[in-house]
């Protein structure tokens, strides 16, 4: 997967991005302070650097002015409640930020974005005999494409990308629905189980009692 | 309308008026001055002719020497008179006493107004009569009077043509015409100069108001030009001076404000971020061993008291810089004593020794809050004491004033960072800080208290050798009553 650069100060929330990180098989490098991580940027290219703004050493707005597109997307992390912060770090080059607290999902669906923007994610899932194809947004089971509605396919795609997690309800309203959806969590319920049926995943995709459901990894490639 | 508008139509128009009166009035009194004149020639000639005729007549009578000399030869007479005498644009008539004419009459004006008036031999009666003419109007004086020759009455006119000194005053009404035109044109050049040049100030007042009210309040008015315009800048100025100063303190409690929001929410969200990150690890991560439970659920339990530590020393601060405080009477060597007491086991577990060295001192103080003041101190001192040093805390009397010394043989404090640790939030080393659950509020709370109690905190440190702090307070030992605390 991806090459990323976590700069942060926190040595608690660098191991919290690191398990994160591991978890969905990208790889990475840690450091603490503004200066190491100037280092580190001009030795090895980057797909993604977490940029923390209130760091040791030199403050991330002032490494991100010397951070060049080719060393790698930024990301910056801030606990800054100002807008213009948020401009600022925007303006001098960061693709996304994120606001402390944030939850492991969040940052994984950002740099998933990121990542998606500089062409390097994956439009073809794969899981067993199934094939996803993002782009083209067809479905396919063992050769035989199989119909899906378009929120069906996006929740596909949501598994898929990522296998292996406990998803709660809320989470996959949040990440296949967006923020407006005013829907309940019984429509998850609802769209698993067509998905179940139609890809014959009753066994792969299963339920986590009080927290909502997982794609099991075992089983995939 | 614009000022300099106003002042220049208004100058205008008092000028104009004022020059155009004065013409008229100066044109008017030459014509008249001009036309008595004329009428007093016209008199002299009138009585001239008179006399001419008189004694010519009366030669005729004595070379003749007839007994009377009849109305047909004084005719003659008068006729022979007129040419010779009479010049161009001048005439004159005999007329009998039944006023018909004797000698020619080329006359085109009546007359019979005019002998009327003149009805005995010593007044002449003159008058200007208006003559219509080929070219417009010609106008001519007219004298008239009665002249008695050989018995009888008769009347003699004679006029002459003035139109010249009517045309001359018309040319001159027209050529002051022009120069009033031309001077009104003048003078408006010369006075919309001098307007603008006077109100030129004004406009640079105004620009320059325009840029302090932008925003740009550092921008001060040149003092300059006129006596009004030079207090008035000054006026400027001295207003520009106080939103300025206003504005920068307004902007540095802001600043202040703003760098303690930012602070306290990065100091609550960073542990937030670990509980949150890890709370959610062990809900989504599959197969998590036991270690890991254990891992994570420690890191949530060390930054969850972090943000209770955190929370505890911010109420302190928040109380401390609100609420008012009860003063009374403490010995500071006690207060000394109980917190050596509460530090045992700490300096213990931390193998550090702790030397009290105290002298009765009496002090005005809220118990509670000095005493966290001094907690604070020496909380921060035992932490920065490496393994086996010895942290000193004493206090003495000195010249009324208690000296409360608390110094350790730590790694010390760069002399860049000295007056930032009274900061909220600013940690020196933080990684360790933070593992110690400090956050950053223990000087900043030693310094409110300080305020609080008039006292005067000093730091004194070198890198590698150590800090000293001392606390300098008023004491009150005057008044003090062992048995009264």
């Amino acid at each position: 997967m991806a090459e990323i650069l976590i700069v942060e100060d926190d040595e608690n929330i660098a191991k919290m991005i690191s398990i994160t990180l591991s978890m969905e098989g990208h790889s990475f490098d840690v450091c603490y302070d503004g200066l190491t991580a100037e280092k580190m940027i001009g030795q090895k290219a980057y797909d993604v650097i977490l940029l923390d703004i209130m760091l040791p050493g030199q403050s991330g707005f002032e490494l991100l002015s010397k951070i060049k597109p080719e060393n790698g997307a930024v990301i910056f992390l801030t606990a800054l409640q100002d807008v213009s912060d948020k401009v600022k770090g925007l303006k001098l080059g960061a693709e996304d930020y994120i606001v402390k607290p944030f939850e492991p999902i969040e940052l994984l669906a950002r740099i998933e974005v990121v990542l998606r923007r500089q062409n390097k994610a994956g439009t073809v899932f794969r899981y067993g005999d199934i094939e996803a194809d993002e782009s083209k947004h067809t479905v396919t089971k063992g050769g035989q494409p199989v119909t899906l509605t378009p929120k069906e396919f996006e929740l596909l795609i949501f598994f898929m990308r990522h296998k292996g997690i406990a998803l709660t309800r809320e989470k996959i309203l949040y990440g296949v629905w967006g923020y407006q959806f005013m829907g309940e969590t019984r429509t998850v319920d609802a769209h698993v189980q067509q998905i179940r049926k139609k890809l014959s995943l009753q066994n792969s995709i299963v339920t986590i009692p009080k927290v909502g459901y997982r794609l099991e990894a075992g089983d995939s490639l | 309308m614009k000022l300099w508008f106003k002042l220049f139509i208004s100058s205008v128009l008092i000028v104009i008026t004022a020059v155009n009166v004065t013409m008229t009035w100066m044109l008017s009194t030459n014509l008249s001055a001009m036309l008595a004149n004329e009428r007093e020639n016209a008199a002299v000639h009138h009585e001239y002719l008179c006399t001419l005729i008189k004694d010519a007549v009366a030669y005729e009578r004595l070379s003749t020497d007839a007994f009377m000399v009849t109305e047909d030869e004084i005719g003659n007479i008068a006729e022979k008179i007129f040419m010779a005498q009479l010049r161009e644009g001048s005439s004159a008539v005999l007329f009998d006493e039944s006023q018909s004419a004797i000698t020619d009459n080329t006359d085109e004006f009546s007359l019979s107004d005019m002998f009327s008036a003149a009805n005995d031999e010593k007044s002449i009666s003159s008058a200007i009569k208006k003559v219509p003419s080929d070219n417009g109007e010609e106008y001519m004086i007219v004298c008239c009077s009665l002249i008695r020759l050989e018995g009888k009455n008769y009347y003699l006119t004679d006029s002459r043509n003035i139109t010249e000194i009517y045309d001359q005053n018309r040319e001159q009404e027209r050529l002051s015409g022009w120069v009033s035109i031309i001077s009104t044109v003048l003078f408006s050049v010369v006075l919309l100069i001098v307007t603008k040049l006077f109100l030129r100030p004004l406009d640079r007042v105004n620009h320059t108001l325009k840029v302090i009210a932008g925003g740009n309040y550092s921008k001060r008015l040149k003092v300059k030009g006129s006596e009004e315009f030079r207090s008035l800048s000054e006026n400027v100025n001295l207003m520009a001076q106080s939103v300025e100063e206003n504005y920068n303190k307004i902007q540095s409690v802001a600043d202040e404000r703003k760098q303690f929001i930012d602070s306290l929410s990065h100091e609550i969200k960073t542990p937030l971020t670990s509980v949150l990150g890890f709370a959610e690890l062990m809900r989504m991560k599959p197969d998590l061993s036991s270690d890991e439970v254990l891992d994570y659920s420690s890191i949530i339990a060390e930054e969850a008291a972090r943000l209770r530590s955190l929370s505890g020393k911010m109420m302190e601060l928040v109380s401390t810089g609100n609420g008012s405080l009860e003063k009374h009477f403490a010995r500071l060597d006690e207060l000394l004593t109980e917190i050596s007491v509460v530090f045992e086991p700490i300096i213990k577990a931390k193998g550090v020794k702790l030397n009290v060295v105290t002298e009765p001192v009496v002090i005005m103080a809220d118990r509670d809050l000095f005493k966290s003041l001094l907690y604070n101190l020496v909380d921060n001192a035992v932490k920065a004491s490496p393994e086996n040093e010895t942290v000193s805390f004493s206090c003495k009397e000195e010249r009324g004033f208690a000296i409360i010394t608390v110094s350790d043989n730590g790694k010390g404090i760069a002399p860049d960072e000295q007056k930032k640790v009274f900061e909220p939030f600013y940690m020196t080393d933080k990684a360790r800080s933070r593992k110690a659950g400090g956050a950053g509020l223990g000087l900043a709370l030693c310094a409110e208290i300080a305020k609080k109690h008039e006292a005067v905190i000093r730091l004194k440190s070198e890198v590698n050798k150590g800090t000293a702090i001392t606390v300098t307070v008023k004491a009150g030992g005057a008044g003090y009553d062992e048995n009264n605390k």
